[in-house]
């Protein structure tokens, strides 16, 4: 089977997913373009203030953040990625046949991938990076 | 394909329809376990009718659903001067996007089985005359072959709409509840992806859906194999959801409504609906890798059979669903919320170390699947094991420093004068 039959084979189970697509979008503005159209419409200058409470607001909300959750998004990217490495290997391992010569092969790559993984993680620990206070 | 093609089409209509239906009615019933749980009476008043057609009684408060959804669409839909307006707009078609595509591989009826050779009645457009050969189709809106895959990728788009909302609202109580909610997401999505893997492990590298139900039916379920997984994978359904006690993210007492405190009318009620449709999807979700999807239990029943085996596997489905929800709603009135750094915490130091420690034993014993002492109840030792674990080393792991010490105030009542 080559490339072209499989993506053409293939195409019909993702279908209805484009299916869906647009009936998701078609849902999201409809709803949204409906509201505008029914709802009533009034503007104020109190009205359009943002809203703090009711005080006066201090200031833009587009200021600089904490660096915790850039971190947070780093460590992430680093796990997920190798989660996402993981799944052919999760879906393949099982299924090596009885006294396959690839098994410990297959069984210590993965290890020595998730130990790298383990230590900058305890690395990650020991820099302070899971301390949210 | 042609068959799986129409199937997959009518899956899709009905499907959504009972998807957006209940999303409103989830909203009832959350009130009605509200009220169950804190002693009151909840929603009770409003009929079919709503004051303007002629029936009497109070329809025990069912018209409260839709009258909800009436009055949302004829609120105001306000957009504040200083936001920033195209991405305020899209904000809210982002988050329900995902919320309605990631439900498309979950096997809501198993099989169907056309033993009959057919023709499409002619007068239809486009597939008029087709001749359809007996085959066996999927009721699942699209049975591709990388289900659970598909599901934590669309799934982890859901962070877009959160985020966008927040930022484009220019408004500190949004952007604050838009950056909590990434962070809780990111974290809480890699104990899940690690749930998912370790069940792949242990169902012989299964990756689409209907493969889980195979190996749970008429059998034993995950829940019985990975105890300790399903609950780390229950909380992390519930944090992706931005579910109490994990809502951090709309906090109403600290953020007001968090990322869509600057929002109104109907753009509002997709910020719920989508929340809401995550519930159902992460109860599927768990329901197919951990309680055997539309299996029975006791009952054998048949894989493939006609429309009312397909009914009957969507009923089972749909109930098991509902407990979910309904323990979903449970949690949220009993617990109270976590605090944020108690939240990081619990996703970094406990529930991805106890996911990996699970993984590595499993895969372990997967590499000895052949052996003669394996056996599938050696998952729930290895479960039991690291729960022991947890509970004897946790206390010796590094920890920060103490948080929210009590103040030594010199006669307060933690540290009274002497």
């Amino acid at each position: 089977m080559t490339t072209i039959t499989l993506a053409v084979s293939e195409f019909g189970l993702y279908a209805p997913v484009g299916i869906l697509l647009l009936m998701a979008i078609g849902f999201g503005v409809a709803n949204v373009a409906l509201s505008t159209v029914l709802g009533p419409s009034r503007h104020g200058k109190v009205k359009g203030m943002v809203y703090e409470s009711g005080m006066n607001p201090i200031g833009s909300a587009k200021r600089r953040f904490n660096v915790r959750f850039y971190i947070v998004a780093m460590t992430f990217l680093v796990f997920d990625v190798e989660i996402v490495f993981l799944y052919p290997w999760a879906s393949v391992f099982p299924s090596l046949a009885e006294g396959s010569p690839y098994g410990v092969l297959f069984l210590s790559r993965m290890l020595f991938f998730v130990l790298t993984s383990i230590i900058a993680f305890a690395y990650a620990w020991r820099k302070g990076v899971f301390r949210y206070d | 394909m042609l068959p799986q093609f129409i199937v997959s089409v009518i899956t899709i209509l009905v499907v959504i329809h009972v998807i957006l239906l209940s999303c409103s009615y989830l909203i009832f019933l959350e009130r009605k376990v509200a009220a169950w749980t804190q002693d009151r009476i909840g929603p009770n008043r409003t009929n079919f009718s709503f004051g303007l057609l002629p029936f009497k009684g109070k329809h025990f408060g069912l018209g409260q659903a839709l009258a909800d959804g009436i009055k949302l669409f004829f609120k105001e839909d306000y957009t504040p001067p200083q936001v920033d307006r195209v991405l305020f707009i899209l904000a809210p078609i982002i988050v329900v996007i995902p919320a309605l595509l990631s439900w498309a591989v979950i096997p809501w009826g198993g099989y169907y089985l056309f033993d009959q050779a057919f023709t499409v009645p002619a007068w239809l457009p486009l597939l008029g005359g087709v001749v359809v050969s007996p085959t066996i189709v999927n009721v699942t809106a699209a049975p591709i072959n990388i289900g659970v895959v598909y599901i934590l990728a669309i799934g982890s788009t859901a962070v877009y709409g959160v985020v966008v909302g927040g930022y484009a609202s220019n408004n500190k109580y949004s952007f604050l509840g838009g950056l909590r909610a990434t962070a809780q997401m990111l974290s809480y999505e890699i104990p899940m992806a690690l749930c998912v893997l370790v069940v792949i492990l242990t169902s012989h590298g299964a990756l689409g859906a209907d493969q889980f139900v195979h190996q749970q039916a008429n059998g034993v379920w995950n829940i019985f194999y990975q105890p300790l997984l399903a609950i780390i994978f229950f909380a992390c359904v519930l944090a992706e959801c931005n579910r109490a006690p994990f809502d951090l993210a709309e906090a109403e007492q600290e953020l007001v409504g968090g990322y869509h405190t600057e929002y109104s009318s109907m753009k509002w009620a997709l910020f719920f609906l989508g929340e809401y449709i995550h519930m159902i999807t992460g109860a599927g979700f768990f329901t197919l890798l951990f309680l055997g999807g539309w299996d029975l239990p006791i009952i054998q029943e048949p894989l493939i059979g006609g429309l009312g085996l397909v009914l009957l596997k969507f009923i089972v489905f749909a109930s098991k669903i509902l407990v979910l929800l309904f323990v979903m709603m449970w949690i949220r009135w009993t617990l109270p919320r976590f605090r944020f750094d108690q939240l990081m915490r619990l996703a970094w130091r406990a529930l991805i170390p106890l996911a990996l420690l699970i993984l590595l034993a499993s895969g372990f014993l997967v590499f000895k699947q052949h052996a003669k002492w394996f056996s599938p109840w050696l998952y729930t030792a290895v479960n039991i094991g690291a729960i022991v674990l947890a509970a004897v080393i946790g206390p010796f792991l590094p920890q920060g420093p103490p948080m929210n010490r009590k103040v030594g105030l010199a006669g307060s009542r933690f540290s009274p004068v002497v």
